[in-house]
């Protein structure tokens, strides 16, 4: 499968290289998502909203790691990627 | 489908609306952010979405019209 590459824009160096999905990983991955749906679309805006607060909590105890990699992915600017 | 700038913030300003919806969502980063993208599929599954909620899929551009053609994909 062919591949995706992540590197640093400044200076040119890979990150990482990730593979794509073939059709067939594809099309269960939309069937997995599907199945989720029919489950998820009855669960209540409470226990959602709980999900995404504790989403926020994740964010903000890894905010440097995940600023950083928009730093070296993209050249966001450290500072601009933490806000 | 996402443009490469602020990958996070593309990401969470569409997805959060559209799975407090009640909705799941399948998100294609843009192909230079595989990282970030990784990223943010690891900060789902960690704050306890179930599988299949939220997914990241590494995927090339010429998948486009199957995805969108797809009966399950609005």
């Amino acid at each position: 499968m062919p591949t995706l590459i992540s590197k640093n824009p400044y200076t040119e160096e890979i990150n990482a290289t990730r593979e794509t999905l073939s059709e067939a990983e594809l099309l269960e991955k939309i069937n997995i998502a599907h199945a989720a749906y029919l489950s998820w679309k009855e669960t209540s805006f409470s226990y959602r909203k709980e999900l995404f607060l504790k989403l926020a909590d994740e964010l903000e105890r890894d905010i440097d790691a995940c600023a950083r990699l928009e730093t070296i992915e993209m050249g966001m600017l450290n500072h601009v990627a933490r806000a | 489908m996402a443009p490469w700038n602020f990958p996070f913030n593309q990401l969470l300003r569409a997805a959060v609306p559209n799975i407090l919806a009640g909705n799941t969502q399948l998100y294609k980063h843009a192909s230079n952010v595989p990282l970030v993208a990784e990223k943010i599929q690891e900060l789902f599954d960690r704050a306890g979405f179930p599988t299949g909620v939220y997914t990241n899929i590494f995927v090339q551009s010429s998948m486009s019209e199957l995805i969108i053609g797809h009966k399950y994909i609005a």
